[in-house]
């Protein structure tokens, strides 16, 4: 099943080429949006909020953890109150180097965490992942 | 009408027992009565026949119409022939009608010629004969004339009275004993206000306050049973009520029923004028009986005429007393002061209207003094007092009596009583036609005796004059009615005032008259009299009085207040004083509280005098004496009494007083003088405030109270004998001088005089002046002692003048110097100075000069014998009175012996020294101040510095900056507390410019004689302690190096590892890309496999940076069992290939507290070496097992693997990247990641290995905190 629209977060220019190659590849989103950190991810929700048009919510986040300026955890926080609960239904999955076993277990404190997958993102893993 | 009606039954019995039977009536037809009959009969009666001829008549009716006509009536005759020429017709008619068969009663009037008429009543009847034919007529007649005119008379009196009830002012009303209104007059309408009908629903009750006291008072108190008058409360048909005046009497009526008459006047006007004057009358009174001032008047001739109640308050005289013998208010006055008395009486004839102001001194009844100031004012001109009015206060201000309620005399309340109304009637000329006969028991004139004479001699002359005007008034206007008030003349003389109306009723028939309708008032009108005369007086005194007064009821309504009460500015002077508001209006809002709490006292009875400040507008400031006393009347409060009078001139003097006495006492309490009043007996009366300052005392009542207490025992027989002498000889000072003790229990020298000043009556007292002498006392005293010190001291003590020229001398100096006093004073003090000590001398004495004492300067002088002498001396300045230099003393000791035994302790001083002097530690003494005394041989040694670079100084610069501080606190530490002893490290600056450590321990051993210095014990610890500080520079180095590789590492691994992952996933895009060249394809198989390789190894560091960088490792129980079954199931691929023979046995441990992570990959790790370095030939068998130890759980995992050698491997074999074997996925990682996940919980690994026998791997889990 293609997904309307994913948003991409992550720091890293090439990253974010290789997530749009890989999800290409797979025929996995019909748009991709990117997102260079949290801040930016949330100004995103800001710009779209009120929209009519449901279709135009991404359906799916690929979060990086480490980012500067706005962290995957601080923008889960922020994701998870306020006005963004109106967001609810999206679905975000976790895209981090990080292999700390810590950081999956605080991952399965979100509820709209689905799947933490480990860099680099690769067909097979985008095909796991189950939404 | 009874009458009438009686005198009908008559006639119809009478003429019943005429009435003819039939038989006999045949007779009658032929008219031959009986003769006989008729004239026996006691009847009046007549026969005529048809032609009217006089058959018969009976001899009563003859008499009759004999006596009131005056002919004789004659048988024959025709009876018209005697009807009067008017009536023949009226006569005619009547017997046609009795002819015609009619029978009917006629009352027949025949005026006569006197005026007066003939009244009878006939009856006519037709007679018949047998045939029934009428043949004549019968008349009975009865003669009514006397009853017609008895009616007639009653009538009219009815009338007229009835006519005076319609027009009287007055209401009257009929009633029934049960007080049920029959009949009212038109004055009751008005009165009353209800129409006739409505009165006849109303009784007695509705109409009169019978709950009135008053009303039930004349009930009960009516003499006669049958008459009632009084006043009471009249209720209006609106409700109101109104007093009113009655007069009720209970009669019989002429049907014998008994009937009330009610005469009722309205006499609301002239209450509420009656009230209006008494209430004023009342205040006034109230007024003056409590103010607390006497007001006197008196005559002309100084005769009192008047006092007020105060006066017998104030001086014990009562009014009687004074009425008898108005003298004794003359004889009271004190005799210094009848003079004064005398001028201000002539004084105030002189000036009427102009008040005097008089001050004097009045005998009380009791005998003493009392003073009296006031004011005189001649009012002897002023009408309604006709008196010389005189106001006193007593200003002597002694505790009157309490004030005793005034009962006020209710003489004037009396009013007339019982006097019943009079009704005079007179014509218009004023005869008096009728007097009612009340009018008797007023005047005591008879009815008899002036009726039909004039009325004016029965009245005043004054009021005969006004009656004049009265009468041409009301006869111009009938039916006009004038109230008035009349003098009556009583008969034996005197007047009597009466109030009433006349009424002019000349018009009406029934009446004829003017009326007069009078009630007694003459006890009311003199009361009035009295009171208004009473009420003008007290007005005219209360104006023309000084005082001011003012009159509130217990609503603090004001009520009255004279014209000083405004001048004064009683309450507030803002505002203007007026009748009916409330009096706390007039104050300041400031003061309200205040003053509203002075007037609930007032009214709570209690009696206030105070006096108070005012400005005038012009700043001028004015004293009000204020007196607030409670009203009293009838025994109830009726309000307060303000009375204030401007008292200015008092207060003036007495502040001038008080400023003269504050004065003199301020001089007192400044005088170092001690100024001791005591009387006869020693007992003191007066003690300035200098004693109390001197002896510390704070009450001296208390304290001293007589003069000889606590005198110095030895001075006591010496006060006693100045005392007596003081005694004999009045006003003659004795001088004394004495030690009184002090209150902390010294004694102070007084020196002074005593005077005898009790003969003298206007200070009766001893007067003692003193002075505090103690300190020359003492400065005698000590000149005395110091004589006799410098004599008996073994010092030698002498004194010289700048010059050097010796002054004084003592016996210790010619001791000391085998000079005498004689033999050297006057000389130079350089005769015992060694010559090469001159120099000293001058310098000495340069210091003297400037000031400076020189202490204990040891020194040699030369004695008489040219010996020298060790000495110490002491050497100060004297100075004289200003304070200049004028010489020194010299306090010279011989120290010769102390010399010897110096030189004693020297030698032991030597051997210490040397002890000290071969010690390792170096040792110091210093001063408090830090200044070295002494240094060891060893400290010079260790610090290289020589003595003199050291004694002396304190060299806080030899101690390095850092430890400057601390050094210092040690220092104080011991200062502060000698018993301390501190041990501390610091660096000292060597000579050669280096430091050296030294440890020091510092002692304070000030206090200790034989010391008394800072002592610090020090030895170089300059090799250890660098050693020390290497040793901790090392550990920082190392520490500094591990963290720096560790952040590099954690950096790099980082780093490295995401464009690492970027590769991965563009080389796993690569596998679904397809790729043309097959030339490329080993490139990128190249590319791929260095990849992978790069990322597993950066894994492997990252999996290390991250044990070594926890701190904090979560750690629960896991289950041995559980971890290993599911590291199993995630090797599944591995193990089904190799099919090992696993032996579990974990029972005596099955659980452990640790990391689940890294157990797992402990599990992991031990796991797939087993299975990796297995041996090929035979079936791999791993055997785990846990156990506890006192060192915790163990684990141990063995297999039958190919082993290695542990003694040639040992050190390597946890190594990272360690490999000892060729197997493939072999990294040497695995044991060394084990380890540090053991170590990083501090738990252990050990190995035990043989090579192709198996290996043992034994974990130790550190035990459970």
């Amino acid at each position: 099943m293609m997904i309307k629209k994913l948003l991409c977060v992550d720091d890293d220019k090439i990253t974010l080429t290789l997530i749009k190659l890989v999800v290409e590849k797979a025929s996995f989103a019909e748009e991709v949006i990117t997102k260079m950190n949290g801040k930016e991810a949330l100004d995103y929700y800001d710009s779209i909020d009120g929209s009519p048009v449901k279709e135009r919510y991404p359906e799916l986040i690929f979060l990086d953890l480490n980012m500067p300026v706005m962290g995957g955890w601080d923008f889960l926080d922020e994701f998870a109150k306020g006005f963004y609960k109106k967001f609810s239904q999206t679905k975000i999955v976790i895209l981090s180097s990080s292999t700390d076993p810590e950081e999956r277990a605080r991952a399965k404190m979100y509820p709209m965490i689905i799947d933490y997958l480990t860099k680099p993102l690769t067909i097979n893993a985008l095909r796991s992942i189950r939404i | 009408m009874r009458n009438k009606a009686s005198i009908l039954a008559n006639h119809f019995s009478t003429t019943q027992m005429i009435e003819v039977p039939v038989e006999q009536a045949k007779q009658i037809t032929s008219f031959a009565l009986n003769d006989l009959l008729i004239q026996y009969s006691e009847e009046s009666f007549l026969i005529v026949d048809t032609d009217l001829v006089i058959i018969n008549f009976s001899n009563n009716f003859s008499k009759q119409y004999q006596q009131y006509f005056g002919k004789e009536i004659l048988k024959g005759k025709n009876i018209l022939d005697y009807a009067p020429a008017n009536r023949v017709e009226i006569a005619k008619k009547t017997y046609q009608k009795a002819l015609q068969g009619n029978t009917f009663e006629l009352e027949i009037e025949i005026p006569l010629q006197n005026g007066i008429s003939y009244c009878c009543l006939n009856k006519y009847k037709a007679i018949y004969d047998n045939a029934g034919q009428i043949i004549g007529v019968f008349v009975s007649s009865f003669n009514i004339t006397p009853t017609k005119k008895a009616q007639q008379e009653i009538n009219k009196h009815e009338n007229r009275y009835h006519s005076i009830i319609e027009n009287s002012i007055d209401a009257f009303f009929l009633s029934n004993p049960d007080g049920s209104i029959i009949e009212v007059n038109n004055a009751a309408m008005n009165i009353f206000g209800y129409n006739p009908e409505e009165f006849k629903l109303l009784k007695h009750h509705d109409l009169i306050n019978y709950n009135d006291p008053s009303f039930t008072a004349h009930l009960n108190d009516r003499q006669i049973p049958d008459k009632l008058k009084g006043e009471a409360m009249g209720i209006h048909k609106s409700g109101n009520k109104f007093p009113l005046e009655f007069s009720s009497v209970l009669y019989q009526d002429i049907n014998d029923e008994t009937k009330v008459g009610t005469f009722i006047s309205d006499i609301s006007i002239r209450k509420n004028a009656e009230k209006i004057i008494e209430l004023s009358e009342k205040r006034f009174r109230a007024l003056i009986e409590n103010t607390t001032d006497i007001i006197l008047l008196t005559d002309a001739k100084g005769m009192i005429l008047y006092a007020s109640p105060a006066f017998s308050r104030v001086t014990g005289y009562n009014l009687d007393e004074i009425h008898k013998n108005p003298q004794i208010v003359v004889t009271a006055i004190h005799p210094d002061f009848t003079k004064d008395v005398k001028i201000t009486y002539y004084e105030s004839l002189a000036n009427p209207g102009v008040p005097i102001s008089r001050l004097l001194q009045f005998r009380h009844k009791s005998g003493h003094y009392i003073w009296l100031e006031g004011v005189i004012t001649n009012m002897l001109d002023v009408e309604n007092v006709a008196a010389i009015v005189s106001n006193y206060r007593d200003i002597s201000r002694r505790k009157a009596a309490e004030a005793q309620a005034i009962k006020i005399e209710n003489r004037f309340q009396a009013l007339v009583e019982n006097a019943e109304d009079i009704i005079i009637l007179l014509n218009a000329d004023g005869i008096i036609l009728y007097v009612s006969p009340s009018f008797e028991k007023l005047t005591g004139f008879n009815a008899n005796e002036i009726v039909g004479g004039p009325n004016m001699p029965l009245m005043h002359p004054e009021q005969a004059h006004e009656t004049k005007a009265i009468f041409k008034k009301l006869l111009k206007t009938p039916g006009l009615a004038i109230p008035r008030i009349n003098r009556l003349k009583h008969k034996n003389g005197h007047y009597i005032w009466v109030e009433g109306y006349i009424t002019n009723l000349l018009h009406d028939d029934n009446v004829q008259a003017i009326v007069s309708n009078y009630h007694d008032i003459t006890e009311r009108i003199k009361a009035a009299e009295l009171i208004r005369q009473s009420e003008i007086n007290l007005t005219t005194i209360f104006e023309n009085t000084s005082e001011a007064f003012l009159l509130m009821d217990t609503n603090r309504i004001v009520k009255a207040f004279n014209s000083n009460a405004k001048k004064i500015g009683f309450l507030n002077r803002d505002r203007e004083l007026k009748i009916g508001y409330d009096a706390l209006d007039f104050i300041d809002d400031s003061r309200k509280d205040f003053v509203k709490s002075l007037f609930d006292r007032a009214l709570g009875g209690e009696h206030l005098q105070y006096d108070r400040m005012y400005q005038h507008d012009n700043g001028e400031i004015y004293w009000v004496d204020f007196s607030i006393k409670l009203v009293v009347e009838n025994g109830q409060s009726a309000g307060l009494c303000i009375t204030g009078r401007d008292i200015t001139a008092r207060k003036l003097a007495e502040e001038e007083l008080t400023k003269r006495e504050l004065r003199f006492r301020s001089i007192l309490k400044n005088s170092h003088d001690m100024l001791f009043l005591f009387d006869a007996e020693g007992k003191i009366e007066f003690l300035s405030p200098a004693i109390e300052r001197l002896f510390g005392y704070e009450s001296h009542e208390v304290e001293i109270q007589n003069i000889l207490d606590s005198i110095h025992p030895h001075d006591f027989e010496n006060v006693m004998h100045q005392l007596r002498e003081a005694f004999h000889n009045p006003d003659v000072p004795v001088s004394i001088r004495f030690r009184k003790q002090k209150r902390d229990g010294s004694y102070v020298w007084l020196e002074g005089t005593l005077t005898n000043m009790l003969p003298n009556p206007d200070i009766n007292v001893m007067v003692a002046n003193f002075r505090d002498i103690t300190e020359r006392k003492l400065f005698e005293e000590q000149q005395a002692l110091f004589v006799s010190i410098v004599n008996s001291s073994e010092d030698a003590i002498l004194s010289i003048s700048l010059e050097n020229i010796i002054l004084t001398w003592n016996k210790g100096a010619e001791k000391l110097f085998n000079y005498t006093a004689e033999e050297v004073i006057g000389q130079n003090c350089n005769l015992i100075l060694p010559q090469d000590r001159y120099q000293e001398e001058i310098e000495i004495i340069d210091k003297i000069k400037k000031g400076i004492s020189v202490n204990f300067y040891e020194t040699q002088r030369l004695n008489k014998n040219g010996q020298l002498t060790d000495i110490s001396l002491i050497i100060s300045p004297i100075k004289d009175s200003n304070g200049r230099i004028t010489g020194a003393s010299k306090i010279a000791r011989d120290i010769s012996d102390k010399k010897k035994a110096e030189d004693t302790i020297k030698n032991n001083e030597k051997r210490f020294r040397s002890l000290l002097q071969n010690s390792n530690d170096g040792l110091s003494l210093l001063t408090v101040d830090g200044v070295m005394l002494e240094i060891s041989p060893t400290g010079k040694k260790i610090t290289g510095f020589e003595e003199d670079e050291m004694i002396g100084q304190a060299r806080y610069d030899l101690i390095h900056p850092d430890d400057l501080e601390h050094v210092s606190q040690a220092f104080i530490d011991v200062i502060e507390d000698p018993e301390k002893t501190r041990n501390f490290e610091y660096r000292s600056l060597t000579k050669d410019g280096t430091y050296k450590w030294l440890e020091a321990c510092c002692q304070n051993l000030l206090y200790e004689p034989a010391v008394g210095a800072i002592v610090i014990n020090y030895r170089d610890i300059t090799e250890r302690k660098n050693q020390e500080i290497e040793r901790e520079q090392l550990i920082k180095t190392l520490n500094q190096n591990n963290n720096d590789l560790r952040n590099f590492s954690y950096i790099t691994s980082h780093n490295l590892k995401a464009p690492l992952s970027n590769l991965m996933g563009f080389i796993d895009l690569l596998d679904y890309t397809l790729i043309e060249d097959p030339s490329l394809k080993p490139i990128i198989e190249g590319f791929k496999a260095s990849t992978i390789l790069l990322n597993n190894t950066v894994n492997d560091l990252v999996k290390i940076l991250i044990i070594r960088d926890s701190d904090s490792i979560e750690q629960k129980e896991i289950g041995f069992n559980n971890m290993f079954l599911q590291v199993k199931g995630q090797l599944k691929s591995l193990i089904e290939e190799v099919q090992p023979i696993i032996e579990l046995h974990f029972e005596k441990a099955p659980q452990v507290v640790f990391n689940e992570t890294y157990l797992e990959s402990i599990f992991m790790n031990l796991l797939t070496n087993a299975v990796k370095y297995r041996s090929y030939e035979r079936k791999l068998k791993i055997r785990i097992e846990s156990h506890h130890t006192d060192d915790g759980i163990v684990l141990t995992f063995t297999d039958n693997g190919i082993g290695f050698d542990v003694e040639r491997h040992k050190s390597k074999v946890f190594g990272l990247y360690q490999r000892f074997h060729d197997r493939p996925n072999s990294k040497g990682l695995g044991l060394y990641l084990i380890k540090s996940q053991m170590e990083s919980l501090q738990g252990t690994i050990e190995v035990d290995s043989t090579v192709d026998i198996g290996t043992t791997f034994i974990l130790k889990f550190a035990p459970t905190p």
